[in-house]
């Protein structure tokens, strides 16, 4: 995908190119946004954002990293500056997630997806940052790893971490 | 295989989705500790998969950000200006600094303090034009 992205790009093709990328990341975008933003409807408003900073320096993309990278990188800033701007990290819930629905448990009992949320909001921020991710991205470690720009070891062990974890407290 | 490494490895196959190895196999066979560990996190993994499942965008996303792209015209600015400002600005100074070594180290060193100030000024005020055209963006 990034390399016809690459070629349109070196071509001068830019709608092309900038098309291939909306079809190709939105959806990823729009979700790494909601996990910075936990809010759906600001996580969209700044996706949009994403894409048009994107239009806007797609002229000066200059080949040295692949397009989604470049991509992945302007999403990050965007997010942590709409972080940064409206502090909504630690004000707001995961209250995007499904609707509430019985979940069984491992062990015993029933967890709905407040207990979970609750559980998640507990984790150190990093670990909830990349489980929340890997979820949402469809379980891709590698996706994962370029979204946060972390080596995909190191999302793997935070993930492991946030998963023993996890599993503890609802032992608890 | 020890405990520890057989977690790692059921840790591994939750990520993954790959299959057990035959000594994983073994190794739970002959172990309950790892049996509930397993257990456990294939039931925290479908929870999970259950709570987080991926939103999609509203239909009104591409319409919306296609408006706003009609209304985005290409950035006439190239961001390197400030930089440019910035060297041009070092360049002058550099020059004029040379040309007037014959005169008294005062003047000289009042001459570089001046256009370093210019430059500044300049490459701030080129700044805070290329910061408020990507706000109003």
């Amino acid at each position: 995908m990034d390399e016809g992205i690459e070629r349109l790009l070196k071509k001068g093709r830019r709608r092309e190119a900038f098309e291939g990328l909306l079809d190709a990341y939105e959806g990823k975008v729009f979700r790494m946004a909601l996990m910075f933003l936990k809010d759906r409807g600001r996580a969209e408003e700044v996706t949009q954002d994403i894409f048009l900073k994107l239009w806007q320096v797609l002229p000066a993309y200059d080949g040295r990293a692949a397009p989604s990278t470049w991509l992945y990188t302007i999403a990050r800033n965007t997010c942590l500056s709409a972080l940064r701007s409206e502090t909504l990290r630690k004000a707001l819930p995961l209250d995007w997630i499904t609707e509430p629905q019985a979940v069984e448990t491992g062990t015993s009992g029933v967890w709905n997806k407040m207990q979970l949320a609750q559980c998640l909001e507990r984790l150190p921020e990093m670990q909830r940052d990349v489980i929340t991710l890997f979820y949402l991205q469809e379980k891709n470690v590698e996706e994962v790893a370029r979204m946060l720009d972390l080596p995909g070891g190191t999302v793997k062990s935070h993930l492991h971490r946030a998963r023993l974890a996890l599993a503890a407290m609802i032992k608890e | 295989m020890d405990c520890r490494r057989a977690q790692e490895e059921i840790l591994e196959f939750i990520d993954e989705r790959r299959t057990n190895g035959d000594e994983l196999d073994a190794h739970l066979a002959g172990c309950e500790q790892c049996r509930g560990l397993l257990e456990t996190q294939s039931a925290l993994d479908r929870k999970l998969d259950a709570v987080l499942s991926p939103p999609a965008l509203s239909p009104a996303f591409r319409t919306s950000l296609r408006k706003k792209l009609r209304r985005e015209p290409l950035s006439v600015w190239p961001v390197f200006l400030p930089d440019l400002a910035h060297w041009v600005g070092c360049f002058v100074a550099t020059v004029l600094c040379i040309a007037l070594l014959p005169f008294s180290s005062g003047v000289v060193m009042f001459t570089g303090l001046a256009v370093t100030l210019v430059t500044y000024f300049f490459q701030s005020v080129l700044q805070g034009s290329l910061e408020a055209l990507e706000d109003e963006k």
